[in-house]
């Protein structure tokens, strides 16, 4: 087991490297970033003088080990485009992003887990067919849209959401749903047929046996089992999130990291981008390598192949 | 994702206790007909019509025309003033706000996401798939090395890299086909690798050796073949997840440039426009989702007959 969580270990520190060259490396060899500093007029005094001040003077391997070396103290530089640290814009963004996607995961696990154990039980019936459609919809709606349909139904026509922006609770309602759809169907097809090997089990049939009302068996019995297999996939939808949470920001005009990154992006703003991703990288790898090491314990097979 | 038990016997066949709906749904999934033909509908028609309907230059529009609603809307008349014409034929599914065609603009957006989505699938395919047979009869450090990189690819945020890569080069249809590739490849080789690790101590192959064959023409020959299966299955699978893929980064602005019509770029200049014009970005988006619906119930359709241990896929 231990060999095993350092082998990850290893594999995700290297991803890690990995990713920075190749987005350092990126964000100079597509074009200097002196072209995003100044006017097109700037003479060479002036592009001197702010590769000295932006240490783009030196070669391009200090420099990156120099970027990597404050990144590590915590320190991702200055902005290209507006006045202040980049890890400051960050801290300022993070908990706007943060409080929207804890509550796309609540939305998600709040519906789907009961949906899919009823839809288990009621196997066959009309409602197991809705459950169907919503797991079809799921992997076939394309959150951008969905996002702005659910605005136009609920904020436009309906006029009970606000259509967009941070506030109370009822701004995170259509962006929640939005970022939660897609792990909603997966949940929801996960919990049902966990549920449904659950219900085949002897203890389950030897507790209807012995006379206990069903609603016991159900939600007493059988839930509690059936939440494993769903549960072991919440790390992966931490990760669908994560990214979805780009998408969904820029839709609802949500003021965090998501919005940041694509703002930077459209402005070519290096600096923040190459934090960004290192950033969503670095979370996304451990949420990774904490559900391989969670499986691993539950299922010792996977330690040995 | 088979959720849906697939009931016994033709579709027409009623079986006692199953609603009709869900009976529906599986008999969709058996024969796949219906997604194939919808998908058919969508795509083929507007093209064989498109004498009758009239389709216009979808990067070019009329200013004049800006903003007119679907055939079946009437004018908006607020105080006795006409604010918005009411929609006509010659503009079905209304036009946007430079005055182009939305349904001309999709039926060329349903080239663009196809294109797009077979020649990703294609080029990752095909790389992924010669690394996985390379991995697989090689084995050894080969395989390692290749499925370490494959490892190290997984382990990427997939947008997040898509959107970097497409904003350091220049936006173009090839720039997000290729980057689309380097998003697809990790997969075939892993699984590729898988089948033909498997493959390679069986008789046949050793018999190849002993007549002589290269190891180039036992991997292209011999393994290929026994994979071949697999590959069509996950390539049909990931056409649906492509196109959103590719809508996804159209619509953030880093995918298709303008003003070439793209679905999700079509999306992209409704959602401000949602509060007077919905048609504008709704049935780009309903296209989308119809196209990748039919993709995924295919794709579906497809793995159970040829390939059904890739369920989990």
């Amino acid at each position: 087991m231990q060999r095993y969580i350092i082998q990850r270990l290893a594999q995700a520190v290297l991803a890690l490297v990995v990713i920075s060259v190749v987005v350092f490396a990126l964000a100079r060899v597509t074009g200097s970033p002196v072209d995003v500093l100044l006017p097109e007029e700037a003479t060479a005094v002036d592009i001197a003088r702010v590769e000295a001040r932006w240490g783009l003077d030196s070669p391009i391997h200090i420099q990156y080990i120099k970027y990597m070396g404050n990144v590590l103290r915590g320190d991702f530089g200055e902005s290209f485009r507006f006045r202040g640290q980049v890890s400051d814009m960050i801290w300022e963004r993070l908990p706007a992003t943060v409080q929207l996607a804890g509550f796309a995961v609540l939305i998600s696990a709040a519906l789907a887990l009961p949906i899919g154990i009823i839809v288990a039980v009621k196997k066959d019936t009309p409602i197991d067919t809705v459950g169907k459609i919503i797991a079809l919809l799921g992997q076939s709606l394309p959150s951008f849209w969905l996002g702005i349909v659910l605005m136009w139904i609920f904020a436009v026509h309906l006029d009970l959401l606000p259509t967009s922006g941070r506030g109370g609770i009822s701004h995170m309602i259509l962006p929640g749903i939005a970022l939660g759809w897609y792990n909603v169907a997966a949940l929801m097809r996960l919990s049902r047929s966990s549920m449904l090997e659950v219900l085949d089990t002897e203890y389950v049939k030897l507790a209807r046996i012995k006379g206990i009302p069903e609603w016991k068996v159900i939600w007493k019995h059988s839930f509690r089992t059936a939440l494993i297999v769903p549960l072991t996939y919440f790390g992966l939808i931490g990760a669908v999130i994560m990214t979805g949470s780009v998408v969904i920001e820029t839709v609802f005009s949500w003021p965090g990291v998501g919005q940041l990154t694509i703002e930077a992006l459209r402005s070519r703003d290096y600096q923040v981008v190459q934090a960004m991703v290192l950033m969503f990288a670095f979370v996304f790898l451990v949420i990774n390598l904490l559900v391989d090491i969670l499986y691993a314990n539950l299922d010792p097979r996977i330690r040995y192949t | 994702m088979a959720i849906i038990a697939i009931p016994r016997g033709r579709p027409w066949d009623v079986i006692p206790g199953v609603s009709a709906v869900s009976q529906g749904l599986a008999s969709i999934r058996r024969y796949p007909v219906v997604p194939l033909a919808i998908l058919l509908l969508v795509l083929v028609l507007p093209a064989v019509f498109a004498n009758q309907i009239e389709l216009h230059d979808p990067e070019i529009g009329n200013l004049n025309d800006r903003l007119l609603p679907p055939f079946w809307v009437g004018e908006h008349i607020v105080q006795g003033e006409v604010v918005r014409e009411a929609g006509s034929m010659k503009f079905p599914l209304g036009t946007d706000k430079l005055g182009r065609d939305n349904f001309s603009r999709m039926v060329h957006g349903a080239r663009i996401s196809l294109t797009v989505a077979l020649l990703a699938i294609a080029l990752g395919g095909v790389v992924g798939t010669a690394l996985g047979l390379m991995a697989g009869y090689y084995g050894g450090k080969t395989d390692a090395f290749i499925m370490r990189i494959v490892d190290i690819k997984l382990a990427f945020p997939s947008i997040l890299l898509a959107l970097v890569l497409v904003a350091a080069f220049k936006p173009h249809l090839s720039t997000v086909v290729a980057v689309i590739a380097i998003l697809l490849w990790a997969r075939y080789a892993r699984l590729v690798g898988g089948e033909s690790l498997a493959i390679r101590h069986r008789d046949f192959v050793d018999r190849a050796r002993v007549s002589g064959a290269s190891n180039i023409r036992i991997m292209a020959r011999h393994i290929l073949p026994n994979v071949v299966n697999t590959v069509v299955v996950l390539a049909t699978l990931e056409v649906g997840h492509v196109i959103i893929l590719e809508s996804t980064l159209s619509f953030l602005g880093a995918g298709i440039p303008p003003p070439t019509p793209a679905w999700g770029l079509m999306v992209a200049d409704g959602r401000t426009l949602i509060i007077n014009a919905w048609w504008v970005a709704f049935f780009p988006g309903l296209a989308i989702l119809i196209t990748v619906l039919c993709m995924n119930l295919f794709g579906d359709w497809l793995r159970d007959k040829l390939d059904p241990k890739l369920r989990n896929v």
